[in-house]
């Protein structure tokens, strides 16, 4: 059979599926084709069965009922739930319940969908003391936990208590985002049924902020209390659909609440499937058999945008990547050699190449979208290989080798042989330690990486979030060799700014602060890019990297 | 053969022991810290000891084993560090997947094996026999990986007549995964999701079928071919029985029991979790978890589906020796 036979039975093949072509009209066409009668039957029959459960609309007549009896979304995300306690919040301390969590639970309080603006949730409203060291919310009546327990003060106390109080019987040291949803608090108390007093340690401004994030979010304590360690089987919180069930890794299954205070979500049911690989996702989606595919693979975002029967969600996400030097470690004891691999790197290069253009190149820390945001910082070491030569002659230095620690997951390995190799133009030789995360993150933790390549997501949305984190204090000192007391001074008053424009000013300074300490270089902003059938409608990209779907429908 | 079936179960505790120790060992070395995981950009000194504690990681390495190893011979294999979750819990949920998987590729394996093995047997020397040879040889050396994913590309992505991955559509509004899918259609008459079932196993059973059918077709015909020069063939041939009862009846069944040992085996290493078949369609079986497990230093999931594992290997092959006793009433197990 040619080439062009071969297309022409292609054609027939896609004809006989969308059944716009009968079995004796195939059959008739393939014999023209030069096919065995046996041969092009077997086609056929494959081909018929096949459309059964062809997702491209459900033409099998079966299917098509079963469609019609509920409403259903499958998601497909890379990276798999394995925790259903928002507190505990699994694997890779971080972000696979993230996607997941707000159709579940809610907060006091919640990020207005794709912004990084609050809004009051579980909380109807709040009030601020005038020192700013008590905040009273008063929270939201008639809300009701999927396992029917009423929402009050009380519930939320209990809640929140088992991440902070020692003395409470929910308490496990297991919570690793105590110490950032709960910054600064010294009590929490039901002073009425429903409302609930936050005293302060320090009067920060953060604390509506941080209560959006999800380990934040409130699952009943009546569902934590019986079930304990088997929570996550049960679980139970007070967002538009409820856990049907759950095998991790695998697949989760949420329906609908239909006592969901905000109003029955357009959805009967949700299914959340774990597609690993990224191509596999994008064929799924392609194929029909998922309706959205998060984390697209960057360079699939054409493939996607010009597919008639798909639509493209993208932009910004709260991420900002980075290599990170120890100025205690030489070579990067010495300033120029610090200025000299921020001259050398060419980040164009790596969102050409890596991300197929959708990021932002890197400026300060702070990523496009949040407060103090300021592109013009990329200004402050452009691309300039000539001056990294010329550092380093000026310090003296002729040989420069050092080891990189990298991650082997994702793009990490992209990039860190694009730096190798930009570094090498200037004389510099990166010596890529690649590690998976297993190793990767203990190995930051003994802060004895001369450089490393790392990302840091976005909590809560505000810049004191990685500002804070990396930049002050233990962790500064042992990971970057960094203690600068005016940083860190500067940081810790703008926590408790409550002027949004002041606290504006000083982490512009503080940014400034930290590219000419050359800390890092900021290499840039990754965006993300969901796809979705056409008939997916209301499903907004959140830059908090969690997929709300209280508002989306099919059609 | 009581005595038989005690003496082998008295000695699959040494092995099974064994297992979990290379297990223990072996994650350990490979280094990598669960708490650091849980953690992530959070992870620093403090919060790292501290969570260490919390999962019971600063205990001695010796410790750690003895009480995995005490709880383990009270049926409790821990708790998994990502879910909470038993680590029974876990690994149950994925053996239906795993098992129906195991057994899908083990009937097109067997199926494709003994037939074209028969044949080649027969018709020694024809282009049956070498193409058989040739078939063979390609399923035992073509990797799965590679199969899986032309499959899928051919199939799935440019036919679109099979399913890329999963075990079932969910928008059929089905039974939940950790159930046997298929046989679960079948009893409740459920014939779209049976047959919907049934066209998602059938790329990742073929992919794993080329092997055990590679195996059991090459065993098959050397074990006929050999049955055919006995004399009792011969004198079966000089009563004038037909070719089909010579062949059918008395070289085949004879034939067959080394054949059963290979299946047997074949079957246990299936059910041990293709891990790579199981990643490239998202089959969500033993074999994934175990691969998830591994990569999160997840270490009470990966000790624990191992240990199972083993147990299920060490009793599928003693069922094994036992069905020789019952297909062959020369061997006699016991004193």
């Amino acid at each position: 059979m040619s080439s062009s036979d071969a297309s022409s039975l292609d054609r027939l093949v896609d004809e006989l599926n969308a059944g716009r072509l009968g079995r004796r009209d195939f059959l008739m066409g393939a014999a023209k084709l030069g096919l065995s009668a046996s041969l092009a039957g077997a086609i056929a029959a494959a081909g018929r069965q096949g459309a059964g459960a062809s997702p491209n609309g459900g033409r099998s007549p079966v299917s098509a009922r079963l469609q019609n009896g509920g409403k259903t979304l499958v998601v497909a995300f890379p990276q798999s739930t394995t925790q259903l306690d928002p507190g505990l919040a699994g694997n890779s301390g971080y972000g696979d319940i993230i996607p997941v969590n707000e159709n579940l639970y809610e907060g006091l309080t919640r990020y207005k969908n794709g912004t990084a603006e609050i809004e009051p949730a579980l909380a109807e409203s709040w009030a601020i003391s005038k020192d700013g060291l008590t905040w009273v919310f008063t929270i939201r009546s008639g809300v009701t936990f999927h396992d029917g327990t009423p929402l009050d003060a009380k519930a939320v106390e209990t809640v929140f208590n088992r991440q902070l109080d020692p003395n409470s019987p929910l308490y496990s040291s297991q919570f690793g985002y105590a110490s950032i949803v709960f910054a600064e608090f010294a009590s929490v108390k039901a002073t009425g049924n429903l409302e609930l007093t936050v005293t302060l340690k320090r009067p920060i401004t953060l604390v509506a902020a941080n209560l959006a994030v999800f380990a934040a979010t409130i699952p009943s304590p009546t569902a934590l209390t019986t079930y304990k360690n088997d929570y996550s089987s049960h679980a139970a919180g007070t967002g538009p659909f409820k856990l049907d069930h759950w095998t991790k890794d695998v697949e989760l299954v949420y329906v609908a609440n239909d006592k969901y205070w905000g109003g029955r979500p357009k959805l009967d049911r949700v299914v959340w499937q774990t597609i690993a690989t990224d191509s596999l996702r994008l064929s799924s989606l392609q194929q029909g058999s998922i309706d959205v595919a998060n984390q697209l693979d960057l360079k699939d975002v054409g493939t996607v945008s010009k597919d008639s029967a798909l639509q493209l969600i993208a932009g910004d996400f709260w991420n900002v990547q980075f290599l990170a030097f120890n100025q205690s470690i030489a070579p990067f004891d010495k300033p120029e050699v610090r200025q000299a691999v921020e001259h050398a790197i060419n980040k164009q290069n790596i969102a050409d190449a890596v991300f197929y253009g959708q990021y932002t190149l890197g400026a300060g820390p702070v990523a496009p979208g949040l407060l103090a945001y300021d592109p013009t910082l990329a200004n402050v070491y452009p691309h300039d290989p000539a001056k990294a030569k010329s550092l380093l002659s000026a310090a003296g230095v002729s040989k420069v080798s050092f080891d990189l620690y990298n991650r082997t997951t994702a793009t990490w390995p992209l990039i860190g042989q694009l730096i190798q190799a930009d570094l090498a133009d200037v004389g510099i030789t990166a010596n890529l330690v690649s590690l998976e995360d297993a190793q990767f993150f203990p190995q930051l933790a003994t802060g004895k990486s001369a450089a490393f390549l790392n990302d840091w997501t976005w909590d809560n949305g505000d810049p004191d979030n990685i500002l804070n984190a990396l930049y002050v204090g233990e962790r500064a000192k042992s990971r970057l060799g960094y203690a600068n007391q005016q940083v860190a001074d500067m940081i810790t008053a703008a926590e408790i700014e409550p002027d949004q424009n002041k606290r504006k000013a000083v982490y512009l300074q503080v940014q400034q602060q930290l590219l000419a300490d050359s800390v890092s270089v900021f290499l840039g902003y990754p965006k993300r890019a969901l796809g979705a059938a056409k008939k997916v409608q209301g499903l907004v990209l959140s830059p908090i990297g969690n997929i709300v779907l209280r508002e989306v429908s099919v059609s | 053969m009581v005595g038989y079936i005690a003496r082998r179960i008295a000695l699959a505790v040494p092995v099974l022991v064994g297992i979990s120790l290379i297990v223990f060992v072996m994650l350990h070395a490979a280094g990598g810290d669960p708490a650091a995981i849980r953690l992530g950009q959070h992870a620093d000194p403090v919060s790292l000891a501290s969570m260490r504690h919390a999962m019971g990681l600063d205990r001695p390495l010796a410790v750690q084993y003895l009480d995995f190893l005490r709880h383990a011979v009270t049926g409790d294999l821990g708790r998994s560090y990502r879910s909470n979750a038993p680590v029974t819990t876990d690994v149950m949920a994925r053996f239906p997947a795993t098992i129906e998987l195991a057994i899908a590729a083990i009937l097109i394996g067997a199926a494709v094996g003994l037939i074209a093995g028969t044949i080649a047997a027969v018709r020694r020397r024809s282009w049956f026999d070498y193409a058989s040879t040739f078939g063979a040889l390609l399923g035992v050396s073509i990797p799965t990986f590679w199969l899986g994913i032309i499959l899928i590309i051919a199939f799935s992505i440019r036919l679109h007549w099979l399913p890329i991955s999963g075990r079932y559509d969910p928008r059929l509004g089905v039974s939940p995964s950790d159930h046997f899918v298929i046989a679960d259609a079948l009893v409740h008459r459920n014939w779209p999701v049976f047959k919907d079932a049934l066209r998602h196993i059938l790329l990742p059973a073929v992919t794993l079928a080329g092997w055990p059918a590679a195996i059991i077709a090459r065993m098959t015909r050397a074990s006929l071919m050999e049955a055919m020069d006995q004399d009792y063939i011969r004198t079966a041939r000089a009563k004038g029985l037909r070719e089909r009862v010579v062949v059918g009846r008395h070289a085949f069944r004879n034939a067959l029991i080394p054949v059963l040992t290979v299946i047997g085996l074949e079957l246990g290493g299936l059910l041990g979790g293709a891990v790579v078949t199981e990643t490239v369609f998202a089959w969500p079986g033993v074999g994934k978890l175990t691969a998830d497990a591994i990569a999160a230093r997840d270490y009470q999931v990966t000790q624990g589906a191992v240990l199972l594992l083993g147990v299920v290997f060490v009793g599928l092959n003693l069922l094994v020796d036992l069905a020789y006793a019952v297909l062959d009433p020369r061997i006699r197990y016991g004193s």
